[in-house]
């Protein structure tokens, strides 16, 4: 099959997005098809390499503040015409159109193909200023796609909302093989007890505030307790927030490869996820999962459905540092109990597995094009 | 000078609901091509399905009376007229969950895989239809009779398959 993937992001910098049309991408060629993903980039000469093989470079792309973040990203008349021509030569069964609600990339080949069209949103968040912007001109167009499939359950009211196109559940895939088998950080594991945290800990949603409270509750008692931080965000800012009684328990590490996030995951006791809300999957929990890190999380909807309902991790009420620190201590002090966490999860992410998932996507794509038997081409 | 700019806006006017209406007529005859579509990649699963029903029947090594039962549920679905077809398939869903434990190897993954086929065509059709029924339910459409003579697109009810379309094997 050969399949066209459009990717809103560049992949000069990393992100949620980019790693997994990236990774379906390698999945996808691995099985024995041909893709080509379209993503901004610089397209000169003297650029090329900087890549996969597999990622045709859209020309530049302008940083703009998206859902509390910056993302990059690509728009107008050079990038419109770059979008026509990929799809020409392109001769695609399939276009799989990621993240198609920001002024991007994906909006302009939606705007350019017809044909067989799938279409994934992977923001949990319908009321970001980027979609209001656009409202006016959205729904008409997303309402002719062919399918909105959305990355997870949550995410998959999204779609449903803005286009009046159905969903279907199309989770994250997750390379557990790559997790299970990273070695641990020079030092770990380490007595005394050490905890986690992935991501932007600036961002409030993510719950860092929860987590250094909870961990004041708990550094009294436990002298040696360590909490290992890999991330970007202001980390002066951090050490303040954290006050003199926490500043020898934090270790940060900064931004991390994925190689650096699966050796900090094998190097913990408890992977904490103090989430707020507005995660739309959990792709971090089944990383930890895959590393056989036990995980103790905010009880979200998202979270949940990951964890097995709460059988392959433990779930605390959501903005408790209370609970959470009881969470923690809970845990550290049971091997058994973590031990029984970390068997089930092991279970659970195989179904999160991408070569799994990957073939889900593959029969998503089977049955569009069964309904449209035609290649993707450019709109009369 | 007023007679000039009443003209003029009404020609706008005119020009405006012409795009328009054409607009909409055109967005309608993609809708029911993509409907009829769907309906046909829809129908090319459950017919995938009743095979792996069959071939199940056939070698599946089930008890003879479920293997009788499956091959009636098989049959009885297979010519189903398209009015009875959703209970004809519910019927078929039923006898093959009664049968599900005895399931083994690869006829079990192949049902698996053809029921996962279903629920996802039959999802897209169902989508398809709703898109559909909203536009033709607008007042715009119905004034101008936009929809011709087509018939109304009907929903499917798809048959329930347990675990959104996951089965599980041996």
């Amino acid at each position: 099959m050969r399949v066209g993937l459009v990717c809103p992001y560049s992949f000069d910098t990393p992100g949620g997005v980019q790693s997994h049309v990236a990774e379906l991408a390698r999945v996808l060629i691995s099985q024995g098809h041909y893709v080509s993903v379209l993503a901004p980039g610089d397209d000169s000469a003297d650029a090329a390499g900087d890549f996969p093989d597999f990622v045709v470079p859209a020309g530049r792309s302008v940083p703009i503040r998206y859902n509390g973040s910056v993302a990059r990203l690509s728009f107008g008349p050079m990038s419109y015409t770059k979008v026509r021509r990929w799809i020409r030569a392109g001769n695609f069964d399939v276009l799989h159109v990621h993240e198609p609600v920001a002024p991007s990339l994906s909006m302009l080949a939606l705007m350019v193909a017809d044909g067989p069209i799938v279409a994934t949103f992977h923001t949990a968040n319908p009321r970001s200023r980027m979609l209001a912007a656009f409202q006016g001109i959205q729904p008409t167009r997303l309402a002719e796609l062919s399918w909105g499939s959305a990355v997870s359950d949550a995410a998959r009211w999204v779609p449903v909302g803005l286009c009046g196109g159905g969903a279907v559940m199309d989770p994250n895939g997750v390379d557990v093989d790559f997790f299970a088998s990273a070695e641990p950080l020079p030092g770990y594991p380490r007595a005394g007890g050490t905890v986690g945290f992935i991501g932007r800990f600036d961002e409030p949603r993510k719950g860092m505030d929860v987590l250094l409270e909870a961990m004041r509750y708990l550094v009294p008692e436990r002298p040696d307790l360590r909490l290992v931080v890999v991330g970007a965000g202001d980390e002066a800012d951090l050490m303040r927030e954290a006050g003199p009684e926490l500043a020898e328990h934090l270790v940060l590490l900064g931004r991390a490869s994925e190689q650096g996030k699966a050796r900090m995951l094998k190097s913990i006791d408890l992977y904490c996820a103090p989430n707020l809300g507005g995660e739309s999957f959990g792709i971090i929990l089944t990383e930890a999962m895959s590393a056989g890190t036990a995980v103790v999380a905010s009880d979200l909807d998202s979270f949940r459905q990951v964890l097995g309902g709460g059988a392959a991790g433990l779930l605390v009420p959501v903005g408790d540092p209370f609970a959470f620190a009881d969470g923690i201590a809970t845990l550290l002090d049971d091997p058994l109990r973590r031990a029984a966490f970390v068997d089930k999860a092991r279970a659970v992410v195989a179904g999160y597995d991408w070569q799994v998932v990957a073939r889900t996507v593959v029969k998503v794509y089977e049955t569009v094009i069964a309904a449209d038997p035609r290649s993707v081409a450019e709109i009369e | 000078m007023i007679a000039a700019i009443l003209v003029t806006v009404v020609v706008v006017l005119l020009l405006l609901s012409a795009f328009r209406l054409w607009l909409t007529a055109h967005r309608l005859d993609r809708l029911h091509k993509r409907t009829e579509a769907a309906w046909a990649a829809c129908e090319e699963a459950l017919a995938r399905r009743i095979v792996a029903a069959r071939s199940l029947a056939a070698t599946g090594h089930l008890p003879p009376t479920d293997s009788a039962d499956l091959r009636a549920a098989a049959t009885a679905a297979d010519r189903a007229p398209r009015s009875s077809r959703d209970t004809a398939e519910q019927a078929l869903t039923d006898v093959l969950g009664g049968v599900s434990l005895e399931r083994r190897g690869d006829l079990a993954d192949e049902l698996a895989d053809a029921e996962e086929r279903v629920t996802l065509a039959c999802r897209f059709y169902n989508d398809a239809v709703r898109d559909t029924r909203a536009l033709r339910a607008s007042w715009f459409t119905r004034f101008f009779r936009l929809a011709g003579r087509a018939r109304l697109p009907e929903y499917f009810d798809m048959p329930a398959i347990a675990d959104g379309g996951k089965t599980v094997t041996g």
